[in-house]
């Protein structure tokens, strides 16, 4: 259960990010997170409510990105994601290597509402 | 309107891991972290290559369990000086706790200090602690898919600790495709066999740690 850290990060992110820039109000935290990091989508929803409560962030929507472990096929140069530890290129049928990220964690973009914005 | 930011959300923990790195170079100290699903044999691991590796350093031990003194109890009962750290529920380390750890450590008296993480095969990889090795301990009880299923625990590691491989001929484990899987995840990251009934790959195992042993900045 992660989760519940992951959702008090990012929280506590948007919530400095929100008093860098003089907002009022978070409403959107659009996020990256990758397959290897194995967050329950559902869960970081229910754990994003919670600690939403009382913040700047309290009506805020989470957005959240998936990213897979990507391999490079060395005969035909395709670049394919890692989906159910299929490591065969689509196109040729190559095994797949160099894997890289997928362990994405990232806070990507807020929207929110800055009183003197205009 | 939007606001770009890019940051690791779990920047707060990086930097708590950045500090303790410092603190663990500061005083030359060679920081282990150890995990692995419960009962993959961590402890064990501990009990078999601690009394090798203390021949040629000084050893510290921190435990990270959910509850109990069980595991603190049997690293103290090797004379090794250890701290228990529990985490009251969460269900992995994080570098905050292993800082307030820290205080309860002789750190001037120690060359090598080994976590070992709460027993989990998910969260506690997502945690840096500050170490400057990462060890992932699979036994061959688990079963052979588990690269497949918890990949993470084995990718961003130094090295992987297959353990109980005396029991190997009774279970099924292709040790010829796990390592296969090893590979593919994690090129770079040794391996080791283990097994407790005969001793076999703990004295590798303990050259290979102390041959990342560090003087002090």
């Amino acid at each position: 259960m992660h989760e519940f850290s992951i959702a008090e990060a990012l929280v506590t992110a948007a919530e400095g990010e929100a008093r860098r820039v003089g907002a009022t109000r978070i409403t959107r935290l659009h996020c990256r997170i990758g397959a290897l990091r194995q967050v329950d989508g559902d869960l970081l929803r229910e754990a994003f409510e919670l600690a939403r409560d009382g913040t700047v962030c309290s009506t805020a929507e989470l957005t959240v990105e998936r990213t897979h472990l990507q391999a490079d096929c060395p005969a035909c140069h395709t670049s394919f994601p890692i989906i159910d530890w299929q490591w065969n290129c689509p196109t040729c049928g190559g095994r797949g290597e160099n894997a890289a990220g997928g362990d994405e964690l990232e806070l990507i973009s807020l929207e929110a509402e800055v009183p003197d914005e205009g | 309107m939007k606001v770009e930011v890019l940051r690791n959300v779990f920047a707060k923990n990086e930097h708590a891991a950045q500090n303790n790195r410092r603190a663990f170079d500061e005083r030359g100290i060679l920081c282990v972290n150890l995990l692995g699903g419960a009962g993959a044999g961590k402890t064990s691991v501990l009990e078999a290559v601690l009394p090798i590796l203390r021949r040629q350093a000084r050893l510290g031990v921190m435990e990270g369990d959910l509850a109990t003194t069980r595991d603190a109890d049997r690293i103290a009962a090797l004379d090794v000086p250890v701290v228990q750290l529990l985490t009251e529920g969460g269900c992995h380390l994080n570098a905050t706790l292993v800082e307030q750890g820290l205080k309860r450590l002789p750190l001037g008296d120690i060359d090598i200090l080994v976590i070992e993480n709460v027993g989990n095969p998910i969260c506690p990889a997502n945690f840096d602690l500050g170490e400057h090795l990462r060890l992932s301990v699979l036994s061959v009880t688990e079963g052979d898919d588990k690269p497949s299923k918890y990949p993470l625990l084995f990718r961003n590691v130094s090295a992987v600790l297959l353990t109980k491989c005396d029991l190997l001929p009774h279970v099924r484990f292709d040790i010829a495709a796990v390592t296969e899987d090893l590979r593919r995840l994690n090129p770079e990251g040794r391996i080791f066999r283990t097994d407790l009934r005969t001793g076999q790959g703990f004295g590798d195992l303990a050259d290979w740690i102390l041959s990342h042993r560090r003087r002090p900045a």
